[in-house]
């Protein structure tokens, strides 16, 4: 009978004598493919990534400086702990972390509010706008605050004196000045991810408590934050974690003001000369272990929120608030957001890429601009090599990341195996390495495994997969948890297996929070500075690497003019998956 | 035929151990309508995910077509993509990323190449199923966009379109409206006669149970309680719980009569209301206190005036007075006192009643049934339980 197909409009047709079909036990491939093989591989995998950096990492703590010798020695610790500006330390770290995080969750979840359950006008834009601070790399972001903000020299601090009777807006080299732009550039992770869990929770709970008699802000704060607290602990959370790991603005601002926090202490150590690797371990030992915390509360917050699952095969889709007479002013508000943050850093790049040399504006200055800068930019081979190998890490490590990610999150979200936690564990633990760290983790292994990794894509792709994986595991098992499970149930009744279901069932379901983590870790990949600047050599360079160097240098004119191409290519790119659909979540 | 044998699952949630299956014995013959009937949370669901291979218990066996695809002891489990059945999910579990028509021929499109269709073939037969859930011409819509009634019915064609042997069903019909639900019961059923499919079927509906099926096994608390016909059921309960899930009955403390006043295999009983006599098969062995039950519309009740000559003696006559008539237009709802119990009835709906009648009630002997008495039955001194289950329940279906 197989083959056959019934036709339940014909009347009386059985099966052949009602005889059930052969059960197809045999195919024992299939069946060893799913399950517990796919942990095994996976757990492979990831102690490949992952746990051999660390053990060199953890290794080197131990060690004596580079041209001792002698065996394991705890000198390293002494002299973290023995620093009498431990203390400073640590308080600079707290505040510039949850400054951080306060400033980035209370734009991110304003945005994302705004775009999906509000009937503000030029929503549609809101999303471009929320991510639009990806688009300009960390490294680029924070010196065109520097840029605007120096003391005396900022363009926006020389202007603003001429109007205002204070010298300056803002000094940048100062903590709140650190919060500001670091706050701003994390925006876009708390914005994804509550507009993520806003889009797909069924506003028909919302509309229930409406109907039951409660107002707008009862509802928000009975029904919306209640189902989201899950969702929102878990993005300051991450934040917060980000934060600690952030590198650039410690290095750029915090180096200069003298406000050392745990990530520019390793990088002056590393930068000493001879560089003290051994000290640098030891101070990152210590700070794996403050935001291993943060993470462990983060998975139990994930494990919670994994409770409601709200999207089910029925469907749904989600009706707005209507904002009345204040639509107009909260779509203004957000577009002033959007010129400070996003017009205004590309203005100033712009600007000094078309000067000589550095200036604020003034009659003398616009007689002076042209497009030298890009010229000399454009023949530099330095320049064309380090856009090339950015695009190619990017889109591979988001891609392999993506991959992985979504079976690791299935294997933790679906297989009823035990024990996937501690897949799940394994693949968190980059959230608690710096950048910085990781990266000499992976020069360690690159340097002492004969197998010719040093200078290559290759190595610098496995530090970014590792890296970013668990921002895609996070998207990925939300996505999952979001999918009613019998839908991936009703498709192996169906007959299909493992890798079927995956890729018709699971993948297309996923696809549009899972895409939110494929963007995203691209994104972070072409930003990534800290980890990279650990690995490059001449062949490798990346665009973050060439921008850092033209700022030590002092090259202002060529940094901007390279600047504005990059981000003019980031955008471009922003704009054409808006055009294809992708970042509406795949909803039409 | 499906064989569960000794099926046992337990699920531990936040530390806490719930013993979902009890050892669940059950046999589903070929080309029958079986129903797993029961309250919410009695292990309905998770015997059909067992039989499925959703879920993996933790003792027992199953065997289907006489193929063994889970066994505890063998250390066999067959996953539910090979197992060849087909399922109706409660929430449909309809793709929304698909059109109506891959829905339906995913599972074609998943069999081994050696034995897909070709794709005219599976276009054709997408065509075909769909009309005959009627939803011809919807092929081409997106499945989301369907109302809550045409999933229900994409479901169904997405688990016929294999010609599977063997279907289950998990409360298809609870999200859908009650016009809607007898169409599709009576379809549901007709398709399982047509193409003589075994059904396993999960419904907390007696009506629904009652209706469809060729056979009902009421569970409980992760037990089957009783097994049979949907008459043998309703008519003949072997516990007070059956009896009360499946219908809305009578129930009073009962004690034996020593020694009886037998007739004819009848036995009596004290009651708060006076000596009854039960006819019916009884469950009863002799010893201990029992329960006599009956059903409200196997009591009869007459106006006094119509009786007053004939004498008491008779048996299981009582003088009862009227508390409160509700007219249900199929029948009459009563509910009399005697002796300070309550007792329902449901007669004629030509007759009419006002409260404080003077009225005669009637049980016949035989449709008294004797259970084990039961510890779940409310507070015995009001001598009477009653619940109503029954507000929806076909009129043809309740015997006479
Ligand atoms: N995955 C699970 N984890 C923990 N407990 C579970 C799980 N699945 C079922 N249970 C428990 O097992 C018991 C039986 O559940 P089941 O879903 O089989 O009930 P049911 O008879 O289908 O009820 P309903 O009519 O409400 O659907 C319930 O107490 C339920 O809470
Ligand atoms: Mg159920």
């Amino acid at each position: 009978m197989s083959g056959t197909i019934v036709d339940p409009g014909k009347t009386g047709a059985p099966p052949e004598g009602g005889a059930p079909a052969p059960l197809n036990t045999g195919d024992r491939r299939a069946r060893a493919f799913a399950g517990v093989s796919l942990s095994w591989i996976s757990g492979a995998v990831l102690i490949l990534l992952l746990v051999t950096p660390l053990v060199y990492l953890l290794w080197t703590s131990f060690q004596p400086g580079m041209l001792e010798s002698g065996g394991a020695t705890l000198d390293n610790y002494r002299q973290v702990l023995g620093n009498n500006r431990l203390p400073q330390l640590l308080i600079n770290s707290v505040v510039y972390a949850v400054g951080v995080c306060l400033v980035s969750v209370s734009i991110g979840g304003a945005l994302a509010w705004v775009g999906e359950r509000t009937n503000a006008p030029l929503r549609s834009w809101l999303l471009t706008i929320g991510l639009m601070p990806l688009a300009i790399p960390g490294v680029l972001f924070t010196l065109s605050g520097l840029l605007m903000f120096t003391p005396d020299t900022g363009l926006v601090n020389q202007l603003a004196s001429q109007f205002l009777p204070v010298d300056n807006v803002l000094n940048i080299y100062s903590l709140p000045g650190m919060i500001l732009v670091e706050g701003a550039q994390a925006s876009p992770l708390a914005y994804l991810m509550i507009a993520g869990y806003l889009r797909s929770v069924d506003s028909s709970l919302e509309e229930a408590a409406r109907v039951a008699g409660a107002g707008v802000r009862r509802t928000l704060r009975r029904i919306t934050a209640p189902l989201g607290a899950p969702t929102l602990l878990g993005v300051l959370l991450l934040v917060l974690v980000r934060t600690i790991e952030s590198f650039e603005t410690p290095a750029l601002i915090g180096v200069p003001a003298r406000i050392p926090v745990f990530t520019s202490t390793i990088y002056l150590a590393i930068k000493d000369s001879p560089p003290k690797f051994g000290l640098a371990s030891a101070y990152s030992t210590i700070l794996i272990v403050i935001t291993s915390v943060g993470v462990y509360l983060y998975g139990r917050v994930l494990r919670r929120g994994g409770q409601y699952a709200t999207i089910s095969g029925k469907g749904s889709s989600n009706t707005r608030l209507d904002l009345g007479r204040w639509r107009w002013a909260v779509t203004g508000g957000v577009l002033a957001y959007a010129c400070v943050v996003v017009v205004l850093p590309i203005a100033v790049l712009v600007w000094t890429s078309l000067l000589p040399s550095f200036a604020a504006p003034s009659a003398e200055a616009f007689g002076k601009i042209g497009l030298q800068n890009f010229t000399r930019i454009l023949s530099r081979p330095d320049f064309v090599t380090a856009v090339t190998n950015t695009a190619v890490l990017g889109l591979s490590s988001a891609v392999i990341v993506s991959l992985i990610a979504l079976v690791l999150a299935w294997l933790t979200v679906r297989s009823k195996l035990r024990g996937m936690w501690i897949l799940d564990s394994i693949a968190s633990v980059p959230l608690v390495l710096p950048g910085i760290v990781m990266g000499m983790a992976f020069l360690t292994v690159a340097l002492n495994l004969p197998v010719g990794l040093y200078g290559t894509m290759s190595i610098l792709i496995m530090l970014h997969v590792t890296r970013f994986l668990p921002y895609g595991m996070r998207t990925a098992s939300a996505g999952l948890v979001q999918v009613d499970a019998e839908l991936e149930e009703a498709a192996a009744i169906s007959g299909a297996g493992w890798l079927r279901r995956m890729w018709k069932i699971n993948l297309p379901l996923v696809l549009p929070t899972l895409f939110g983590g494929f963007l995203y870790s691209a994104l972070l990949s072409v930003r990534e500075l800290s980890g990279s600047i650990m690995l490059y050599t001449v062949d490798t360079r990346l665009f973050s690497i060439l921008i850092f160097d033209y700022w030590q240098n002092g090259e202002l004119g060529l940094l901007s003019a390279a600047s504005v191409m990059m981000i003019v290519v980031l955008l471009a790119f922003v704009y054409v998956l808006k055009r294809l659909g992708v970042l509406d979540g795949g909803r039409k | 035929m499906i064989e569960i044998h000794q099926l046992r699952r337990s699920f531990t949630a936040r530390g806490e151990v719930v013993e979902a299956l009890r050892g669940i014995d059950l046999t589903v013959p070929d080309a029958k309508f079986f129903t797993l009937l029961g309250p919410s949370g009695c292990g309905k669901t998770t015997t059909l995910r067992s039989v499925a291979g959703l879920e993996r218990p933790d003792h027992g066996e199953i065997r289907i077509a006489g193929q063994t695809v889970f066994s505890a002891t063998k250390r066999t489990y067959v996953p539910p993509e090979r197992r060849n059945l087909a399922m109706v999910f409660q929430s449909y579990a309809i793709w929304p990323h698909m059109t109506c028509a891959q829905n339906i021929s995913f599972p074609l499109d998943s069999l081994p190449r050696s034995r897909r269709p070709s794709s005219a073939e599976i276009a054709e037969s997408v065509v075909r199923t769909l009309e005959a859930v009627k939803l011809g011409g919807l092929g081409s819509r997106p499945a989301n966009q369907l109302s809550g009634g045409q999933k229900q019915r994409l479901a169904l064609a997405r688990a016929l379109i294999t010609n599977p042997s063997v279907l289950l069903l998990d409360e298809p019909l609870s999200n859908l409206d009650a016009g809607l639900r007898d169409d599709m019961r009576m379809e549901i059923r007709s398709l399982q006669r047509r193409l003589k499919l075994s059904v396993l079927y999960v419904t907390h509906d007696q009506a629904e149970a009652l209706s469809m099926s060729n056979l009902v096994a009421v569970m409980r608390n992760g037990l089957v309680e009783q097994v049979g016909t949907p008459r043998e059921i309703y008519n003949e309960p072997a516990t007070s719980f059956v009896a009360r899930f499946v219908g809305s009955i009578n129930s009073l403390q009962a004690q034996p009569v020593q020694p009886a006043p037998v007739a004819e295999g009848n036995t009596v009983f004290d009651t708060p209301i006076g000596r009854l006599t039960a006819g019916a098969k009884t469950l009863w062995d002799g010893v201990g206190t029992r329960q006599i039950v009956f059903r409200p519309e196997q009591v009869f009740v007459q106006p006094e005036a119509h009786t007053g000559n004939e004498d008491d003696s008779q048996e299981n006559v009582l003088k009862a007075t009227i508390i409160r008539s509700v007219f249900y237009g199929q029948y009459l709802h009563v509910e009399v006192d005697v002796d300070g119990v309550t007792l329902r009835a449901h007669v004629h709906p030509s007759l009419e009643f006002r409260r404080g009648d003077k009225v005669r009630v009637t049980i016949p002997p035989q449709h008294v049934r004797v259970l084990p008495s039961d510890d779940d039955l409310e507070a015995p001194s009001t001598g009477a339980t009653l619940d109503d289950f029954d507000d929806d329940i076909d009129p043809e279906l309740r015997p006479a």
